[in-house]
């Protein structure tokens, strides 16, 4: 092929690229925006979300690294959350109690903290009679079912599970050193050893 | 101080070395927690992770299952035998022969591993596969299309600033510091330098100062590296960004990563266009013509 075809072929292939980079970070830019200060999800920028779902373009995003945003912790970091399993033998003493499943090293950890961050929509729809958000939560209760059940296989003298998820706030800025942390229970479930 | 000029490729295969080395490094850590996430018997059952994962066949733990289905393996032997597929393929990639296939290849199983399981995927994935996917891509720098993936290279990458300034600059929170407290703070990530957060609680105008530093450094990043003479500081003044969030926030690898990509797009990328086409002038791209060979050290 002539120079100055592969030449035209690859500006287009990298203006497309870019482009494509651009309107992925314009629309994250956006939700997170009206998340942030309307509570509510974006209605006026329904083209691109079609655009981007579109399955060759969602491959492309996956191929390349650039399907989602790059607003790290923006506009505002959001506050973490923090599980408590407790362990129970069978006469309901206490016979463990942890924070973390066994996880070792920190990227494991980090990892963990990202599937908790599921716990954000929950937070934001405990009460949205909506189907979207029903279904939501009654995924998210099955994940920390199957989770439960993962760490009661761990653990076989233990014969219940408790599982607890708080939202961690550090304190304020202006309030550091003075005011401890607050952590607010938002899920609390109770799961015994054999439960269907 | 090394002079990337006078080898040719060198920094093309150094920059693809120190990727597979951090990638391979990062597994190799990782590895001890690699069962629990990604395989059959994990935390989370795989029909529920997938339920959520746009190309669900292709993530890791349906390419376990395969593995063990087909070779007889315990899961936890076929979580070993990718770590040492992953591993062995970072190991070829650093090779000079056939290095694009085994990029191939290795970016495969890097998305498949930590791209397609998006309930444990962050920004970190995109980052390492975007680089990933540039090295796989990268054209000979004989060839006149070196100079647009060159700038590509480096467009992406302020991009990525810019996005994050603005997104956060819109946060009325990094303007009052709470927000660089709060991710300070984050629980489960690891504070090597406890040190410096008491202090940064005791001098609230101080973590006020880093924040918006950090907001005006990611905005101001792409007008920096486009003007010469600020580009080594723009470069710097990142530089010390991501060192300070691998110290308080353990975000070793990410950190390392946006350090390479630094490296790559205002080290390795302008050594090269200026040993390969000292003529180049990005205006004038119907002038480009590739040299036969590359110029000579000037120092020879």
């Amino acid at each position: 092929m002539n120079k100055r075809w592969q030449l035209y072929i690859a500006a287009c292939f990298a203006a497309c690229h870019l482009l494509y980079i651009l309107l992925v970070n314009m629309y994250s830019t956006i939700t997170s925006y009206q998340r942030f200060y309307h509570c509510a999800p974006p209605t006026a920028v329904a083209t691109p979300q079609h655009l981007l779902g579109f399955r060759p373009v969602q491959m492309y995003g996956m191929l390349s690294g650039t399907r989602h945003g790059y607003g790290f912790f923006a506009p505002n970091v959001a506050s973490q959350y923090v599980s408590v399993f407790t362990l129970y033998q069978a006469k309901g003493a206490i016979y463990k109690r942890f924070t973390l499943p066994t996880i070792y090293s920190s990227m494991g950890k980090q990892r963990y903290s990202v599937w908790m961050n599921q716990f954000q929509y929950y937070v934001e729809n405990l009460k949205n009679p909506d189907g979207h958000a029903q279904r939501y939560r009654r995924y998210l209760h099955a994940s920390v079912q199957s989770l439960c059940r993962h760490l009661l296989s761990q653990w076989p003298a233990a014969m219940a599970i408790d599982c607890s998820i708080y939202l961690h706030r550090p304190p304020p800025l202006q309030q550091a050193g003075t005011t401890p942390a607050v952590l607010q229970e938002i899920y609390q479930q109770h799961y015994p050893k054999f439960s269907p | 101080m090394i002079d990337f000029t006078t080898e040719e490729k060198q920094p093309l295969l150094l920059f693809r070395r120190v990727l597979a080395w951090l990638l391979g490094t990062t597994m190799v850590l990782f590895g001890t927690d690699f069962h629990s996430f990604y395989s059959t018997h994990g935390l989370i059952d795989p029909s529920l992770l997938a339920l959520k994962q746009p190309f669900a066949s292709y993530s890791v733990v349906s390419l376990s299952q395969y593995i063990a289905s087909y070779l007889c393996l315990q899961p936890a032997q076929s979580s070993g035998l990718i770590i040492g597929i992953y591993l062995g393929l970072c190991w070829l990639f650093c090779t000079q022969h056939a290095f694009r296939l085994y990029g191939c290849c290795l970016l495969l199983l890097h998305i498949s591993i930590f791209s397609c399981v998006s309930q444990y995927s962050y920004g970190v994935d995109c980052i390492s596969t975007s680089l990933l996917f540039y090295a796989v891509c990268t054209p000979s720098p004989h060839s006149p299309v070196f100079i647009i993936w060159a700038h590509t290279v480096q467009i992406h990458l302020c991009i990525i600033y810019f996005f994050g300034g603005f997104d956060k600059a819109m946060g009325f929170h990094w303007w009052d510091g709470d927000a660089l407290w709060k991710a300070l703070n984050l629980p489960y990530f690891k504070q090597d330098f406890n040190g410096v957060l008491q202090l940064l609680g005791k001098w609230p105008w101080l973590t006020r100062l880093l924040s918006w530093a950090i907001v005006l450094i990611e905005l101001l990043y792409p007008l920096a590296v486009c003007i010469r003479p600020m580009r080594r500081y723009g470069v710097y003044a990142i530089c010390l960004v991501h060192v300070g969030i691998a110290l308080l926030m353990g975000l070793y690898f990410f950190s390392s990563l946006m350090i390479l990509w630094n490296a790559l797009a205002f080290v390795f990328i302008p050594s090269l266009l200026s040993a390969y086409y000292p003529q180049y002038d990005m205006f004038y791209l119907s002038r480009i013509s590739a040299p036969t060979a590359p110029v000579p050290d000037r120092r020879a």
